[in-house]
């Protein structure tokens, strides 16, 4: 074989391209927004959703007075002081959009979620049955009117055309037109359609800090690419599919590869998804039916982790997942969701599943019940079977691990242990430590169910005036043991309005547990009314703290001191309410 | 300068990578200071520790979950977790079970000794001697170290007691606690049966971030804290300093390269 026939082929595979599948996309724009006015959160015009502090989505009225995406709370609120800012929560966004989603399966039993907001699905059939791209979305979109949700409807070939004619003038691009409509598109739509929940260079420096999921790293590495792009000169979708697709993959790599495709109005993907092997899909019988969404959720991780470990094992990571339940009144429901980015770095993985397992059942939990309250006919009952269908497979390329196993391996055993207990002893009983900010000694740890990726903005590092110095105290009582100070005339000490104790402390009285009492009094320096009392011989403080005075629930007053006793044990006590506790102990 | 280049014979035999590795393979990471307590100068894995001091559960676990290692803490709600980064705890490899139902705690530990490095249990929380015994020879199998806030039913391999503390920092009424140092003695079976004793000084995280830096960069002066009225560690952690330097450069096999 000389080397001209190998060539020749090779070439043809690279240079053939499948003609992407003609997509009909279904985008509400400023979803969240949305969702949070469905749900009843609010009904304020000028609304804003937020993630660590940045703001994900902003109402239309909010826009206009100069709140966009990305933006800090404090500029945000600056901007538009009576704005109503509400966290970012997926599980929300998913719950109201199941009502959209059961909508448009009137139309197509084949729509896909991409994400809670964007649904996609394509129109060769229902094209032709409802005659034509134009009336089908017409007919779709006064469906979704009725529902009281704004869509904006695009179809083109391919799913990257069909959600920029979305946002266009012209919303139905002919057959075969993508390429061309494409071209004068600058070269940043592949970020704003392709990034999904907006990772925008503002937000990026501290993304890349905290940690960032696998779909932040592709969406941060697209924005390098798109960055590197530019100041290269290629500055339109058309610039980029004019250079030869070889030439531009073998300088930007897969990602540069996938990003010629889409600005060519090509599928992403280059290769046709293989079928998956029969004995993936995984499915778990319920018993009793499950009606409660954090159970339900605590399950569903369990068959993600069971579903990825399968498709790990034939080398295959999925793109689409078809999600299937059956209730205890019979009614099968399913539902597909397609991973954001499919093809970036191969599937979902097992969290991403999860993820989405959660939101649609906490979305048919929800919307469907709540319907039936109190009609019970409609009311479908509990989930009895779920199933995971991996419906579109890729090959994995994947995460190298450790060669001895290393640290990689340690992590995996140690998270498989976690979900071990969580399954024995219940998901909150698994948890993380995080360092929060705080005044009082119980304030400064938050601990978060493990598997939870919950993000909190650390505010540890900040000052708190009023905290206590390092050393912090090493045990902290769950609940403060009442404790006197007294002085040496054996009067309780108090501190004045201006911070000053009212006597030198001198004696340091512990009303002592139950346990301890068991014990002969000589044992621990107990007498007859049950307290253990100590000499102090050293003390600092009072320092006063006075505490979200703003607020008559939370607020807290109390002035706190160091002691050390003569035994050589050292406190933390807190003066509040008139009485002394022990807060924390040194040891 | 010239090296002297070890024949492949003397390799084979194994002298001198097996003398580290295999150690280190065994005992888990301590903190200087704490090293002359242990016998192996580290936790050994497979042992019970066994001490009442929060701060020293803490302590030993600093180091190992820097260095990859898992630690759990199970029915400790008391332990002060914001003081665990001061004393070199990494976060992200520390997980609690806070209150673990009193019947199934035997089963939640079993399932966390097989895949953790340490596993840190509350007192009061095993009631049945048989437990603990069935649970220390599972640590012993899978090489986790136990460490156990008090009463641990089957004697303990090394016990740690703290002989007395000194609070520094404040007085009647003035400064606020800045540090302190603890006397500790052990007493155990086994290789740690001949008491030991050794004073550690437990800093603010300032101080203890000068300290650490100044252990990792081998400064021994520095290592030391020199300011007046603070109370000087061990000096055996000095020598302790460079054996590890030692260990962790790997000598042998960098040689023959």
């Amino acid at each position: 074989m000389t080397s001209a026939t190998v060539k020749e082929p090779m070439k043809k595979t690279l240079g053939t391209h499948i003609k992407p599948v003609r997509v009909m996309t279904i985008w509400c724009p400023d979803w969240p927004v949305v969702a949070a006015r469905r749900v009843g959160e609010t009904t304020e015009a000028r609304v804003a959703i937020l993630r660590a502090n940045r703001v994900v989505a902003a109402s239309a009225e909010a826009r206009a007075e100069g709140v966009v995406r990305a933006m800090r709370r404090r500029e945000a609120q600056a901007r538009c002081p009576d704005i109503v800012l509400l966290t970012d929560d997926p599980g929300r966004d998913a719950r109201a959009f199941e009502p959209i989603a059961a909508a448009i399966d009137e139309f197509t039993p084949r729509s896909e979620i991409v994400r809670p907001g964007l649904c996609q699905f394509p129109t060769i059939g229902p094209s032709r049955y409802f005659g034509g791209d134009a009336a089908l979305a017409d007919k779709l979109t006064k469906a979704l009117r009725i529902l009281g949700v704004e869509a904006r409807i695009g179809v083109a070939d391919g799913p990257f055309a069909a959600a920029l004619a979305g946002r266009s003038a012209t919303p139905i691009v002919p057959p075969g037109g993508s390429t061309a409509f494409l071209a004068p598109y600058a070269i940043d739509s592949l970020v704003a359609v392709e990034g999904g929940r907006a990772i925008t260079r503002a937000a990026r420096t501290t993304r890349r800090a905290s940690h960032s999921s696998s779909n932040d790293a592709d969406a941060l590495a697209l924005i390098d690419l798109v960055d590197l792009l530019k100041r290269l000169g290629i500055r339109t979708l058309g610039n980029l599919a004019a250079l030869p697709l070889l030439d531009v993959a073998a300088r930007f790599g897969p990602l540069g590869d996938r990003a010629w495709r889409l600005a060519a109005g090509l599928d992403a993907r280059p290769v046709s998804p293989r079928k998956p092997p029969p004995d993936v899909v995984v499915s778990t019988e319920l018993d009793p039916p499950v009606d409660r969404v954090d159970t339900a959720a605590f399950l569903a991780k369990a068959l993600a982790e069971e579903l990825s470990d399968r498709l790990a094992m034939h080398g295959l990571a999925c793109t689409r997942i078809s999600i299937e339940a059956e209730t205890e009144r019979g009614d099968h429901l399913a539902r597909l969701w397609r991973h954001e980015r499919a093809g970036a770095t191969g599937g979902l993985t097992a969290a991403g599943l999860a993820d989405r397992v959660r939101w649609q059942l906490d979305g048919w939990l929800h919307s469907l019940n709540k319907v039936g309250d109190d009609r019970s006919e409609d009311n479908f009952g509990g989930i009895t079977v779920l199933r995971l269908v991996p419906d579109e497979v890729v090959p994995e390329t994947g995460r190298q691990l450790g060669l001895w196993g290393g640290a990689g391996a340690a992590d995996e055993r140690a998270a498989r242990a976690f979900a071990r207990v969580q399954g024995l002893v219940g998901p909150d009983a698994v948890c993380t430590v995080h360092e929060i900010g705080g005044r009082r000694p119980a304030d400064l740890v938050q601990l978060i169910p493990w598997g939870d990726q919950r993000e909190t903005p650390s505010t540890s590092n900040q000052p708190w005036p009023g905290s206590l110095p390092t050393p912090r105290p090493t045990v902290v009582h769950p609940l403060p043991l009442p404790a006197m100070i007294v002085d040496a005339q054996g009067a309780l000490v108090r501190v004045g309005g201006r911070g000053e104790p009212t006597a030198e402390p001198f004696e340091f009285q512990l009303v002592v547990n139950e346990h301890l009492k068991s014990q002969p009094p000589a044992a621990n320096g107990l007498n007859s009314q049950g307290l253990t009392i100590h000499r102090i011989v050293q003390w600092a403080g009072p320092w006063p703290l006075d505490e979200r005075w703003w607020d008559l629930a939370s607020h807290r007053r109390q002035a706190r001191m160091q002691i050390v006793t003569e035994s050589g044990d050292a406190h933390v006590v807190v003066l509040e309410g008139g009485s002394w506790w022990v807060e924390a102990s040194y040891q | 300068m010239e090296k002297p280049v070890l024949a492949l014979s003397e390799l084979q035999r194994g002298g001198h990578v097996q003398k580290f590795s295999v150690a280190a393979d065994q005992v888990l990471p301590l903190r200087v200071d704490l090293q002359p307590l242990f016998p192996h100068g580290g936790l050994k894995r497979g042992t019970v520790v066994q001490t009442t001091s929060s701060v020293l559960t803490l302590a030993m676990l600093g180091e190992a979950t820097t260095q990859g290692s898992w630690a759990v803490v199970v029915g400790s709600p008391e332990l002060g977790l914001a003081a665990a980064r001061e004393h070199g705890v990494a976060l992200e490899r520390l997980v609690v079970v806070q209150r673990p139902p009193l019947e199934q705690a035997p089963t939640v530990i079993a399932a966390l000794i097989d895949a953790l490095d340490i596993v840190v249990i509350g007192s009061r929380l095993l009631q049945r001697s048989v437990d603990a015994r069935r649970l220390s020879a599972r640590a012993r199998e899978r090489g986790c170290v136990l460490i156990s806030g008090g009463g641990w039913l089957e004697g303990p391999d090394i016990s740690l007691h703290v002989i007395s503390q000194t609070f520094l920092g404040m007085s009647e009424g003035h400064g606020h606690l800045a540090s302190w140092t603890m006397d500790v003695e052990t007493s155990g079976r086994g290789a740690a049966s001949r008491p030991r004793r050794a004073q550690i000084l437990l800093a603010g995280a300032m101080e203890a971030r000068d300290m650490e830096a100044a252990v990792r960069t081998g400064d021994d002066e520095a290592a030391t804290p020199r300011k007046e009225g603070r109370l000087v560690p061990d000096r055996i952690s000095a020598d302790r300093v460079s054996a590890e330097r030692i260990s962790v450069e790997r000598v042998p096999l960098e040689r023959v390269s």
